[in-house]
């Protein structure tokens, strides 16, 4: 609970709220919202909900994932009525690019889009995203788990549907392990020293693989403890050298200034997937959608893949982070908003779709699926039949709160390779990177009207 | 060699005429270009100069600021070093690509060559190829754990610097280019070889001039206006480099960067960053920019013409 404090208290009180809010916000027309989980047919809201998923209706749905075609089709065929069109945007960030000079234009705005996480807080700042918490949606708090809901309470307000969740965990191949001697690290130190074993016994394997992600930054300064980005509506601080980040840039800074990382394989081109491959490189520190993503890109690899707890700062501990996870969000310019919201709704509470989005590799964010001994005792043949989604669903549980990411986080990170990154060129320090990148995001906010301090 | 519409000409000059009736003859052949001269030339540099003079604040919202925008750019230290790549790229990557088309339009015309329309082919099929397709080739082959860097380190057991380090990145891309547009720059230097007319050839071997001196006196002349036009495209192109540095940024995001380019910093700023109007003083500056260098080197390379 102790790691959990400013950011549950404020989720939980903000729901309290919220759900008031909502209540008299629209009391005029009913008064059941304060009770949203009234049996038979729901609450207004949601009955009107229900009745809007019933006429003809076509919805356009921005999203990446490979699960999301059959999850839309399987929505189609129990409401015939609406004709959803999904346009699968991909993993890159030009989903963003497009969403913006759609935004920007005032037209062919979708109405549903699937946002990482990271991303969300910016177009909800430009209120491109409809606000949840008046159509009952808040009622659902209790299905996701904390780490997931925290990610769509954006001040007190919900802008999304949980879809995916991120949990950090140690990715490592015990072939390559095994064969150099090395112990599965518990801290950074032993990670540290690891690495170093393993690239002296051969200098053409790497403990892992980083080209300077912005993403992985994030997540790794999150475990650290860091909060280098505090803000609270439009202004805020930015500071990359608070303790949690320092004590990230010293243990990772020393992996790169020993060029004991591999800095020229960005994630998922082919050189990353050469190397996860051939066990060039040894580990990868990721969130828990990295289980379908090696069985995807390293279906040889069978049998290799273990999975550990992140290598923590303090001995014992049990400190945790999230990387990537998205939600369903419904845009403000969608002209179809009730049937958007339950087909946001529908796309992570329906059994079918839980199971479907598991089925192809993605990470749940419902408590019931994550505290469910199926689930949890699943043992999986690609990890030697490793149960690893017990040691994902610690890490949800363990993930520190309290992190926040910046209102333009599309921006900051297209510079993280010019500031940053010069680190992972060997160039600077990446403490220093941090402060140049930690400039250039000050800079940027106060150009564009913020006030942000460092 | 302006033509007056109307019948103002036929009328007979003694005569003041009572109203000339307006022909719209000569518009209406016109119309068709100018209409689509306006809407995708000069509208939109109207509304990029227009977007130009405001800045819209994600918070604050939009307002005027004169050449605020233009002040900043020239101030700007990132939009320095991208102009210094694009310079860098111009003075060193275009006189190596334009030497090369040279030889190969001469090669071509000296009619010594055994399948010279398959020479000439494979030389300008480069140019055919899109330029992301391009830059993902040359890309995948630039590997230095996968593909042919890679492959060569391994079968000759030798370690090649990785063409996408900081070291090298501009030669890797002033490579790529230069594959690309050898064969363009050549078939335009070729034509204007081929306009050469016959009796200044049969003059000089009356003169009994070598190969190296009908190259000199002939050859090269004819060639100058034809390499002014070729160079100043590829100024242009230099200056308007896009494409493959943005395709090769996913393999290298750290040495490549945001702002390689003018063009890609501009990108950058209006599609991650939201900056349309910066992005479009810069568009509008590196307009000028090319427009400035492109004039003077015509005016430089058509000197001594009458």
């Amino acid at each position: 609970m102790l790691k959990y404090n400013t950011r549950s208290r404020r989720v939980w009180t903000t729901i309290i709220v919220v759900g008031l809010a909502g209540a008299f916000a629209v009391a005029g027309s009913y008064s059941a919202g304060a009770s949203p989980k009234a049996a038979a047919g729901g609450t207004p809201i949601q009955q009107k909900i229900a009745a809007a998923l019933q006429k003809p209706t076509k919805l356009v749905f921005w999203g990446w994932a490979p699960q999301t075609a059959p999850m839309v089709a399987a929505f189609e065929k129990q409401y015939p009525k609406v004709k959803v069109d999904y346009v699968d945007m991909e993993v890159d960030s030009s989903e963003y690019a497009k969403l913006d000079t759609a935004i920007k234009a005032g037209s062919g705005i979708p109405d549903v889009v699937q946002f990482d996480y990271s991303a969300l807080p910016q177009f909800v700042l430009s209120q491109a995203v409809l606000n949840l918490s008046n159509y009952g949606v808040s009622s659902l708090a209790n299905t996701y788990t904390k780490v997931a809901w925290s990610q769509v309470n954006l001040d007190g307000d919900i802008y999304g549907v949980p879809q995916d969740s991120g949990p950090l965990a140690l990715f490592y191949n015990k072939t390559v392990f095994d064969k150099y001697g090395l112990t599965v690290p518990t801290t950074w130190a032993q990670y540290v020293a690891d690495a170093k074993k393993l690239h002296q016994e051969n200098s053409s394997e790497y403990m892992a693989a980083d080209s300077g992600d912005p993403t992985v930054a994030d997540s790794m300064i999150w475990q650290a403890g860091g909060k280098p980005f505090q803000f609270s509506g439009t202004s805020g601080t930015v500071n990359l050298s608070d303790p949690g980040t320092l004590k990230w840039a010293s243990a990772y800074g020393q992996l790169l200034k020993q060029g004991l990382l591999y800095t020229n394989a960005p994630l998922y081109t082919p050189a990353w997937v050469t190397g996860i491959k051939n066990g060039t490189f040894a580990s990868w520190i990721t969130g828990g959608w990295g289980v379908g993503t090696l069985q995807y890109f390293a279906p040889t690899s069978s049998g290799d893949w273990r999975v550990a707890q992140v290598p923590q700062y303090t001995a014992g501990a049990h400190a945790s982070a999230q990387q990537g996870g998205s939600s369903t969000s419904v845009m403000n310019a969608s002209t179809n908003k009730l049937a958007a919201i339950g087909f946001a709704e529908w796309f992570s509470t329906n059994a079918k779709a839980i199971s479907t989005w598991q089925t192809y590799g993605g990470f749940p964010s419902q408590r019931s699926v994550i505290s469910s001994s199926a689930w949890l005792n699943n043992p999986l043949s690609y990890f030697g039949g490793e149960k690893v989604d017990q040691i994902f669903a610690a890490s949800e549980n363990d993930t520190l709160g309290g992190w926040q990411y910046l209102p333009y986080n599309v921006y900051a990170n297209s510079v993280f390779s010019d500031s940053a990154g010069q680190a992972f060129e060997g160039k600077v320090s990446l403490a220093a990177g941090l402060k140049a990148w930690q400039k250039l995001i000050i800079t940027y906010g106060n150009l564009e009207g913020f006030n942000v301090s460092s | 060699m302006a033509v007056s519409p109307g019948l103002g000409l036929t009328t007979p000059p003694h005569t003041r005429p009572r109203k000339a009736r307006r022909s719209w003859t000569g518009w209406g052949f016109l119309g068709p270009f100018v209409v689509i001269f306006l809407f995708t030339l000069v509208a939109p540099v109207i509304y990029a100069i227009y977007l130009s003079l405001y800045r819209d604040k994600l918070i604050g919202g939009n307002s005027f600021v004169g050449l605020s925008n233009y002040i900043t750019a020239i101030h700007d230290p990132v939009f320095h070093t991208a102009l210094f790549h694009v310079l860098l790229l111009l003075f060193v990557q275009v006189p190596i690509m334009m030497a090369l088309s040279t030889m190969a339009a001469l090669a071509l015309d000296s009619s010594r060559l055994y399948v010279a329309s398959l020479f000439r082919m494979s030389l300008f099929v480069p140019y055919a190829v899109p330029s992301v397709v391009a830059a993902l080739m040359w890309g995948f082959m630039y590997g230095s754990t996968f593909g042919l860097v890679a492959n060569l380190n391994s079968a000759i057991h030798i370690h090649l610097p990785n063409p996408l380090a900081s070291n090298y990145v501009l030669a890797a891309l002033g490579n790529i280019t230069t594959w690309e547009f050898v064969g363009f720059n050549m078939i335009i230097l070729y034509s204007a070889l081929q306009s050469v007319p016959q009796d200044r050839y049969e003059a000089a071997a009356i003169d009994g001039a070598t190969k190296f001196q009908v190259i000199r006196a002939i050859k090269v002349p004819a060639m100058r206006r034809a390499l002014v036009v070729a160079l100043v495209f590829a100024l242009i192109g230099s200056f308007q480099l896009f494409a493959e540095p943005n395709v090769l940024k996913s393999l290298a995001p750290n040495t490549i960067g945001s702002a390689f380019t003018p063009n890609m910093y501009a990108y950058n700023l209006s599609f991650n960053g939201q900056e349309f109007n910066y992005a479009a003083a810069i568009a509008i500056a590196m307009g000028i920019i090319t427009m400035v260098g492109a004039y003077a080197l015509q005016v430089g390379g058509m000197r001594g013409d009458n």
